[in-house]
């Protein structure tokens, strides 16, 4: 799977999110470990290009509460947050009223926040807009498995010098006169972190 | 020869339990306000400063002196960093003015801390002997679940009786899991003080969780949904229940709630919101 498939999948992510609940925007942060920030990996709605590569505090706001805890969470009239507005309103030029957001969650690992601006609630109910959005979160969370786990592959094959790159050079170089070697080794790693 | 865990012949004061009679609304808490009774509340935090969480909210944060160090709880000036402590502070004020809330911070930069941090701000409320814990919060860390049961376990036999929220989606999530702890979830009944027993455990009570007005950060007010904001209710009727049986734990709150649940059958609606 490529860059853009992984991408694709995202937007598509917050464009069903939007769609399901007709909302103004919606958007995916992933968590970055490094910066300890959740980072704007796709947007749908106004500002969405703007908003991209923004990284927020991971222990503040509601998708910092969101990402610490796991819990999906409806607030009704951030609009009159100023603290929020400054902040948000710099990225996209929205300002919404509810937030609607839940964790993307894999392995009880939470991996990001998919947010959820100005949904239409009416005749959907708090809890079943949470379970909604919940369950579009879990779908998208096989995906960003891959996008991390891509991720992490693609920064062992930009350190050459890392152990596992070079595992992987030596078993590279192997011919079929090693198979029976390469078997050996095979069992001796299976029966090690068995 | 003596086996362990014997009767010493010891008697049990009255106060120590709800003794067979009438448990009603006007005898469980009646007037009280929940007047000393001390609330921990593991959180994101609390704005001390808002008008609608009262005065004198003491603040504290779980936090780690060094990046891989172990994590202990020092005084915090932060405030709250996401406004949630401060909603869940705010409904308990609401239920029960008179309890006196300390606040612990356990948000974290780094998301693999989360776990841990809440695990401190527990074990320094158990430690200090809080009579209640709200705790909004839950892990699906499998990790962190023995340490966490233990706890919740010491908990419950030193008389604090942790209130914690359920978890929103339908996962497995702790400490609101384990036997030892009062779990909340919601019902959508516009009422402070509306809770429904629940027949079907593991969740004990139900409490007001759904579009609830509370304080935020900077001083206004939001409308908020979800399993976090029902527990505040369900612990600031435990202040009140406490205010007046001050000897009451864990098993006898619970005992308490479920008497005087709305949704006992045959029992006359008392409100509906």
């Amino acid at each position: 799977m490529n860059l853009s498939t992984h991408d694709e999948i995202l937007r598509s992510t917050v464009r069903l999110a939007r769609l399901s609940f007709a909302a103004a925007a919606a958007s995916v942060c992933l968590y970055d470990h490094e910066r300890q920030a959740l980072v704007f990996e796709a947007s749908s709605g106004p500002g969405e290009d703007r908003l991209l590569g923004v990284a927020i505090p991971s222990d503040s706001g509601i998708a910092g509460w969101v990402a610490n805890t796991g819990e999906p969470l409806v607030v009704r009239g951030v609009a009159t947050d100023e603290r929020f507005n400054r902040e948000f309103a710099a990225g996209t030029g929205l300002v919404p009223d509810t937030i609607l957001a839940a964790p993307i969650e894999h392995q009880g690992d939470v991996l990001g926040v998919l947010e959820v601006l100005d949904p239409r609630l009416e005749g959907v109910g708090e809890i079943s807009a949470i379970d909604l959005l919940t369950e579009l979160a879990n779908q998208s969370c096989a995906a960003l498995a891959l996008l991390l786990a891509d991720r992490r592959a693609r920064a062992r094959r930009a350190a050459p010098r890392g152990a596992v790159s070079q595992l992987a050079a030596l078993l590279d170089q192997l011919g079929p006169e090693k198979e029976a070697a390469a078997q050996d080794l095979v069992n001796a790693m299976v029966k090690l972190l068995a | 020869m003596r086996f362990a865990h014997t009767s010493t012949g010891a008697t049990v004061p009255p106060g120590v339990v709800p003794l067979p009679q009438a448990v009603d609304r006007a005898w469980a808490w009646g007037e009280a306000t929940g007047r000393g009774v001390r609330v921990c509340v593991i959180d994101s935090g609390v704005d001390a400063t808002h008008p609608l969480v009262g005065r004198g909210v003491a603040l504290f944060a779980a936090a780690q002196a060094e990046p891989e160090g172990p994590w202990s709880v020092v005084p915090d000036t932060a405030g709250d960093v996401a406004g949630h402590g401060t909603a869940c502070a705010g409904i308990l004020h609401r239920v029960a003015p008179g309890c006196e809330i300390t606040s612990v911070r356990v948000l974290t930069r780094n998301l693999r801390g989360s776990g841990e941090a809440m695990l401190a701000a527990l074990e320094w409320a158990v430690d200090r002997g809080f009579p209640l814990v709200n705790m909004s919060l839950s892990t699906r860390k499998q990790p962190l679940k023995e340490r966490l049961h233990d706890l919740a376990d010491r908990a419950y036999f030193a008389g604090v009786t942790l209130v914690s929220a359920a978890h929103n989606s339908p996962v497995i999530s702790y400490p609101w899991r384990f036997p030892s702890v009062i779990s909340v979830g919601s019902h959508a009944v516009a009422d402070p003080e509306y809770v429904e027993l629940n027949p079907s455990p593991p969740v004990d009570v139900f409490g007001p969780g759904v579009n609830v007005e509370v304080p935020w950060p900077a001083g206004g007010t939001k409308v908020v949904s979800g399993n976090s904001f029902a527990t505040p209710h369900v612990a600031g009727l435990c202040a009140r229940i406490l205010e007046r049986h001050p000897r009451f734990r864990t098993p006898q709150l619970r005992q308490v709630l479920a008497a005087v649940a709305d949704n006992v059958e045959g029992r006359q609606v008392r409100s509906r919101g």
